[in-house]
């Protein structure tokens, strides 16, 4: 396999499980701002272990989620409060924090980053196979009790609370969960790299993850398989002699989605045609 | 009817999506391999990759810097090209960001001899890793020592190490001005090679006998710098050094002199101020006398110099390349035509491999080079090349001897 | 202490344009419950338009100023209907994402096509003749001194326009509930517009005011104002407009304070940090929302 295409393919995991945790939230009604400060958590915490302790790739990615987890639900906690736009902006202050910390912390590098992360031979392999694991993952969450009640709390926080489900409980264990596939994408995302920098999980990283969300489509959890490489991919996608508008592009993209089609390019109707016609046969 | 033809529309519309990206991906990775590998063998072409920030917030250094290697490439052309062969410059933008600076690399490394960029040091640490792994000599922002030795022998460095030029214009500066005996010096915090400076600063200039009393932080974009200012005058110091880049220094500069400091050979700048976003946000009177030390003379009197800038004066409404990749990118398309020509190399994919591990010994300890700007040297991927020191005098630099 | 009233100014000034961006960007919270992020790369965009006009007409500050607050209310104005189909199906969360997006592309816009993406200053003339009184350390421009005052005098104004005028109640009207203030006759769009047409007026103003006091301007201011107003806004409680220019003050003094007596590595994360705190704390701001 040529080194593009393995690059390509790896990224494109890295943003679809990224993207998927900012979905995940979602389905619970919010909109989640801190997904690029679980992949930070993760990535940093992969670099670390691999170069530092030699830990191997799989406890890597083990250590990553358990770590993104806790240092998700703390905020989470205090997010459970909060709601809608408040949440939204709020979280985006998450970013600035966790910038700022890895910043002072010698034993991360501090500016300078940690460079020579070990290099994995089967990545492309082991990122598709994470990304199966999550898509499973995914597939049961929002088909099971939760999934609806997840659901629920999307189209009215307070008729879900009368139906008997804690929104607030939703609302921390949607973060969490969240901050937990953030950390894994943060990781494969160290291991790609190989070079981490507290610079990479700024504004513009948060920026392209919302826009793969909502181009795809935020009520489904396919929309990712399109929008992720027709974005990452976008230099490839347009002439070249228009590669200086790339990035107006990009946010026109978004703007027309938006006003166009609220649902995205993958909606819920188009699966649930998918579905039946598989269900007929 | 309405909704069901959407509905079409709309599925179409994504299987062409889906269709689109698979192939896309094929395309990335089989069909450019044949691509650029027909380039390379067909009679007379030869491909040279370039990396550059062309879109993104460093678009105004990186697009001089794609013109630089695009216009050297026309110039080799003229000239007859490379051993016989005209080069075909395939540009590609890293938009200021490391994971699109990896991907751009992965794209062009399969192929490549040599490989010019990123441009940024953040990007150029990142992709020098793909480069490294694929053995192939990367001309790129290498500006710490640390990254060179890990990625050696193939992390060149396309300019010359900026904290040493900071000590030897600092020194220049409190020699020509011996009444300078402490001074403060503005760094960004979150700036590694700037924080580097300031502690080499502290270490290396009590040998001349002046002490450096306190490094001032101030970061990236802030809108105010007065109470930078004021810090550094509270200070009572007798000289400036701003170590920060053109946007802020423009600020602090700016408040240091309404607020007091009246001889402007009090304060000196680092060569990431020299730009527009300096000397040209600055006003005349507060920019007069001051000193800035860069990587690049813009007054440089050489017949090919004057011709790059008659021409970038062309392309570029009237303005004059200021930033240092522009001379910079430019010497690296002709080092590798000069280390194509010494080494005979055909671009033939049977010799890759040969090819590629000769390239890099000849960059990591190179010959001298007759530059556009004086003569040049790689040693040990580091770049090694005269730096220029100038006086302001009102918005021109004046160079000093 | 010298220094210190010194830095009390420098942060009062800094905190005054803060306040003016917030009042906008309340305004636009009233009109249409949105979070305009975008609103500053707007103001940029016009401090552009100026630049651009003061180059071409030979200095002509008085064409420039009128061409700035032509393209201000026509770029605000043409936002609008982006927003108009998210508003009519509820989707605030997505106005969010919309509202980044116009700041990219304005953002790429000034980097790629408005001084080949340097940043650029303008003439003393253009910045109130540099009129300062200067103490020492201590320095207050004329420039600070009206960017305070109109701070204040523009919240008054809009508190006034919100709350006396037929336009402003209807404006309030329907925030507070589209479909009654639809049954009621309120012109959606209309009044939409006359919002947004304020908004972008405000957005001329402060690109003068910013022009007067930082005098520079480039395709990172945008992004520089753009997430600290909005985080200040909820802090405030969004569209609250006293609480907007009251915090906003008080943050430019506490952000000046921490630039001159901690050590600048950590500010970021102390000032973010206490924000999201209050926020938690109080999920409605400071001051409460304007419902």
């Amino acid at each position: 396999m040529s080194t593009a295409l393995s690059y390509f393919i790896i990224f494109c995991c890295v943003f679809i499980i990224l993207t998927w945790a900012a979905y995940v939230p979602f389905r619970a009604g919010l909109l989640y701002n801190g997904t690029v400060y679980c992949m930070a958590i993760g990535g940093y915490f992969a670099a670390l272990a691999s170069k530092t302790w030699h830990w191997p790739f799989w406890v890597c990615i083990i250590g990553a989620i358990v770590v993104g987890a806790i240092l998700g639900f703390i905020p989470a906690l205090g997010f459970s409060r909060t709601s809608g736009i408040v949440t939204a902006v709020s979280s985006m202050a998450l970013i600035f924090i966790i910038q700022s910390v890895i910043r002072n912390i010698d034993i991360l590098g501090a500016g300078r980053g940690i460079s020579g992360i070990p290099k994995i031979e089967n990545l492309v392999l082991y990122s598709l196979i994470l990304v199966l694991i999550v898509a499973v993952f995914i597939f049961r969450l929002d088909h099971s009790r939760l999934g609806r009640a997840f659901e629920a709390v999307q189209t009215d926080p307070d008729m879900a609370a009368t139906l008997g489900v804690n929104v607030k409980i939703i609302s921390v264990l949607g973060l969490t969960i969240s901050s937990a596939l953030g950390a894994v994408a943060g990781a494969i995302y160290a291991f790609n790299m190989r070079i981490i920098y507290p610079e990479t999980f700024g504004f513009s990283l948060l920026l392209s993850v919302m826009t793969m969300l909502f181009v795809g489509g935020r009520y489904t959890q396919w929309g990712m398989f399109i929008s992720v490489p027709l974005l990452w991919g976008i230099n490839k996608w347009i002439p070249s002699s228009l590669a200086i508008y790339a990035q107006i592009i990009y946010g026109v993209i978004l703007i027309v989605i938006l006003m166009a089609r609220p649902e995205g390019l993958v909606t819920r109707k188009m699966v649930a045609g998918v579905g039946r016609v598989f269900v007929r046969k | 009817m309405k909704s069901r033809f959407k509905r079409i529309l709309a599925a179409t519309f994504s299987m062409i999506m889906v269709l689109g990206s698979l192939s896309g991906c094929g395309s990335s990775g089989g069909a450019e391999t044949t691509g650029s590998g027909e380039s390379s063998t067909a009679q007379g072409e030869l491909t040279i990759s370039v990396l550059s920030a062309i879109t993104g917030p460093i678009a105004f250094v990186g697009k001089p810097a794609a013109w630089a290697a695009e216009y050297a490439a026309g110039i080799i052309n003229e000239a007859g090209g490379i051993n016989g062969k005209t080069i075909k410059i395939d540009m590609h933008d890293t938009k200021f960001d490391t994971a699109e600076a990896v991907s751009a690399m992965s794209q062009v490394v399969d192929d490549a001899l040599v490989v010019v960029g990123p441009m940024d040091a953040p990007g150029g640490e990142a992709a020098g890793q793909v480069a490294f792994d694929a053995s192939v000599t990367n001309i790129a922002a290498f500006s710490f020592p640390d990254i060179r030795a890990q990625y050696s022998p193939f992390a060149i460095a396309y300019m010359t190490d900026s904290e040493e030029g900071d000590l030897l214009a600092a020194k220049h500066w409190v020699e020509l001005n011996p009444d300078i005996k402490s001074i403060v010096v503005f760094a960004n915090p979150t700036d590694p090679s700037q924080m580097a400076t300031a502690e080499m600063l502290e270490s290396g200039l009590p040998e001349v006998g002046v002490t450096v009393k306190k490094i001032i932080e101030v970061e990236t974009g802030v809108l105010d710098a007065g109470p930078a200012a004021v810090q550094a005058i509270n200070a009572d110091v007798d000289g400036y050094y701003i170590g920060i880049r053109a946007d802020e220094a423009a600020k602090v500069v700016s408040e240091l002199r309404t607020r007091g400091v009246d001889e402007g050979n009090r304060i000196c700048a680092t060569f990431a101020a020299f730009s527009p976003n300096y000397s040209d946000v600055v006003s005349e009177d507060a920019l007069n006398g001051t000193y800035i030390w860069n990587k690049l003379d813009p007054n440089y009197d050489g017949e090919e110099w004057n011709k790059l800038v008659e021409a970038y004066k062309a392309d570029n409404e009237g303005a004059s390349p200021t930033v240092n990749p522009v001379p910079d990118y430019y010497n690296a398309l002709m080092a590798i035509k000069q280390c194509f020509e010494e080494l005979n190399i055909t671009g033939d994919p049977a010799k890759l491999e040969t090819e590629k591990a000769a390239i890099a010994e000849w960059f990591y300890n190179s010959p001298v080079i007759e530059g556009i700007q004086g003569e040049f040297q790689w040693v040990e991927g580091k770049k090694v090349a005269p730096v220029y020191f100038f006086q302001f005098e009102g918005k021109q630099p004046v160079a000093v001897k | 202490m010298e220094s210190f009233i010194a830095q009390v100014i420098n942060g009062l000034a800094t905190g005054s344009i803060y306040a003016l961006i917030v009042l906008g960007m309340n305004l636009l919270v009233l009109v249409r419950d949105i979070v305009h992020q975008g609103y500053a790369h707007i103001i940029m965009i016009t401090m552009a338009a100026g630049w651009i006009t003061l180059n071409t007409s030979g200095g002509n500050i008085a064409m420039a100023i009128a061409v700035m607050v032509v393209v201000g209310v026509l770029v605000t104005m043409a936002t609008e209907p982006l927003f108009r189909p998210l508003c009519k199906r509820g989707a605030q969360l997505e106005t969010i994402v919309l509202a980044m997006s116009v700041g990219i592309i304005l953002t790429e816009f000034m980097s790629q096509f408005v001084n080949s993406g340097g940043n650029f200053a303008f003439p003393a003339s253009m910045r109130g003749g540099g009129i300062t009184l200067t103490f020492g350390l201590i320095r207050l421009s004329l420039a600070n001194i009206i960017a305070l005052i109109s701070a204040v005098v523009v919240a008054l104004v809009l508190l006034w326009f919100m709350h006396k005028t037929q336009q402003g109640r209807a404006i309030r009207a329907m925030a507070q509930n589209l479909r009654v203030a639809k049954m009621l006759g309120i012109p959606f769009g209309m009044t939409g517009m006359i919002g947004f047409g304020i908004a972008g007026f405000l957005a001329a103003i402060i690109a003068i005011l910013i022009i007067m006091t930082i005098g520079t301007c480039g395709p990172s201011l945008g992004d520089t104002f753009a997430v600290k107003s909005v985080i200040l806004m909820l802090f405030a409680g969004m569209g609250n407009l006293k609480g907007g220019l009251l915090s906003a003050l008080f943050m430019g003094l506490i952000e000046a304070m921490a630039l001159a007596y901690l050590p600048g590595s950590w500010t970021q994360a102390i000032f973010y940090g206490v924000i999201m705190l209050v926020i938690i704390w109080k999920p409605n701001g400071l001051f409460g929302t304007a419902k």
